[in-house]
């Protein structure tokens, strides 16, 4: 063992070894481990492909029983996108190694959110309840387009409320960019829906 | 070359007889035993130690990330989840009447079936954690069920990664049925029925997976929800929904209804909601 020490070549190859492998092993753990399961990261994907199965649901109504065309249309769009969405979220928490459920929705995004949940009997923002939605279930018609119409721009307006959230909490890049990229669509989904709005409303004082 | 100079100054200081003396000395002889570096020991030691450590914690912070809460009853067998059995299923390493539990790879519809009379399917567990099923499967967005459901129709949700909760009537009082549906209650993939007879307080069922605990307060039964809802190694449907299901109990099935009108359903789901109420007070 002491000859070890008079060949410093040797020493300095297995410590060098041994420093290399020790590199490795740390950067194994950060480049798997990015937002841990209590990150503000991993709440929003969680609550945010809840929050997306409820206008999902809600806009597969619209699409079935819904009457007027650009409407049915704007629910297909949300069904589609949302549903993409939704799996999106899911790889991402499946690719940290965190929970996809958790017992404490909205926990990430702060006091204020979970007081609110609390309030609302435990919904996140902008969700319907479930007689609302039973309500909205048995209706055809301008009937379904209009409480759609109402629905989901509550939804979104909660949507956008989670995903500004977000962005104030996280520079990861992927969940700022998809939070920034939800923000505007349902900004701009919102004006187009309260439009379509009134123009079925004003359809119908008509007639 | 080298002995003469070593000679020379080791003698450098010495007079010219003494030089003379040591001329004829060969070199090993005025080595002088060189003391223990210890600095370099200790340094190198340490920067040693160090590394090793980095690499046993991140093997263990990997491994531990992965790991399922522990006393769960696993019927993949040495295949361990549903991704690798249905892979070595794929690489035909294995085949499904090889498996122990084969239900675990069964995911027939049996009412696709023309010649189906009708019976429900009968599983190997009770209550039942996976195997061939029914078309619709039941509604699992945190939904809490007041009523026995229909195994057939619970085990589809299993399929597209629901934990079911089940408790025997007999040995959980109501107070302990409410602390059970504030767990569920609004937890979507996740839902909770009586299950009569089962012979034990509570029982968790996932794809593959099953937990039983007589302890309503068992913390294992919340990390069982944490680790199994919706887990991508053991659900057999990825990104399957939970939503516009059927909510069917065995009673309406008895009655031999299939579907629930509206009027039903809005009935359903307010006594649903009186009973999720209850649960929270």
């Amino acid at each position: 063992m002491s000859r070890l020490w008079q060949r410093p070549a040797v020493l300095v190859a297995v410590t060098a070894a041994l420093m290399l492998a020790a590199g490795f092993a740390v950067g194994w753990v950060s480049a798997t481990s990015t937002p841990a399961n209590d990150s503000p990261e991993a709440g929003f994907a969680r609550d945010m492909q809840t929050h997306h199965q409820q206008a999902v649901d809600m806009a597969m109504h619209e699409w079935k029983a819904g009457e007027d065309e650009t409407m049915r249309a704007i629910a297909y769009d949300i069904v589609t996108a949302q549903s993409a969405e939704i799996g999106m979220m899911r790889s991402w928490l499946r690719d940290w190694g965190v929970q996809l459920s958790s017992s404490e929705p909205m926990a990430w995004a702060g006091d204020e959110h979970v007081h609110d949940l609390e309030e609302t009997g435990g919904l996140m923002p902008g969700v319907a309840t479930a007689e609302q939605m039973a309500e909205f279930r048995t209706l055809t018609g301008a009937e379904a387009d209009i409480m759609f119409a109402e629905l989901m721009i509550r939804h979104h307006i909660g949507g956008i409320d989670m995903a500004e959230t977000v962005l104030d909490l996280t520079d990861h890049e992927d969940v700022a960019e998809a939070a920034q990229r939800m923000v505007i669509v349902q900004q701009g989904e919102i004006g187009n829906m309260e439009g379509h709005l009134d123009r079925i409303m004003s359809d119908r004082g008509e007639e | 070359m080298a002995p003469k100079k070593q000679n020379s100054s080791k003698s450098g200081k010495g007079s010219g007889s003494k030089s003379a003396k040591n001329a004829g000395r060969k070199g090993p002889a005025v080595q002088v035993r060189q003391p223990k570096p210890w600095g370099l020991i200790l340094t190198f030691s340490g920067v040693g130690v160090v590394a090793i450590g980095l690499i046993v914690a991140a093997a263990f912070v990997v491994w531990d990330r992965s790991q399922a809460p522990e006393g769960v009853t696993n019927f993949y067998g040495e295949y361990e989840n549903y991704s690798t059995v249905s892979e070595a299923l794929d690489d035909g390493e294995v085949t499904e009447e090889d498996l122990e539990h084969p239900w675990v790879v069964q995911q027939t519809h049996v009412d696709s079936d023309p010649a189906w009379d009708g019976t429900n399917p009968t599983y190997e567990l009770t209550p039942p954690a996976g195997g061939n099923h029914l078309g619709n499967w039941q509604n699992c967005e945190g939904t809490v069920y007041n009523a026995p459901i229909v195994d057939g129709n619970a085990v589809h949700s299993l399929e597209h990664g629901a934990v079911w909760l089940t408790y025997d009537p007999e040995l959980v009082d109501e107070d302990q049925a409410a602390t059970l549906s504030g767990k569920i209650s609004g937890r979507n993939y996740s839902f909770m029925s009586p299950y009569p007879s089962q012979g034990v307080a509570v029982s968790l069922q996932s794809w593959g997976n099953q937990y039983q605990t007589d302890d309503v307060d068992d913390p294992k039964i919340d990390e069982y929800l944490n680790h199994y809802i919706q887990n991508g190694d053991n659900l057999a449907e990825m990104n399957a929904t939970c939503g516009n299901g059927v909510s069917t109990t065995t009673a309406d099935a008895a009655g031999g209804e299939t579907e629930m009108s509206e009027e039903e359903m809005t009935a359903l789901l307010e006594e649903m909601e009186t009973a999720d109420s209850e649960g929270e007070g």
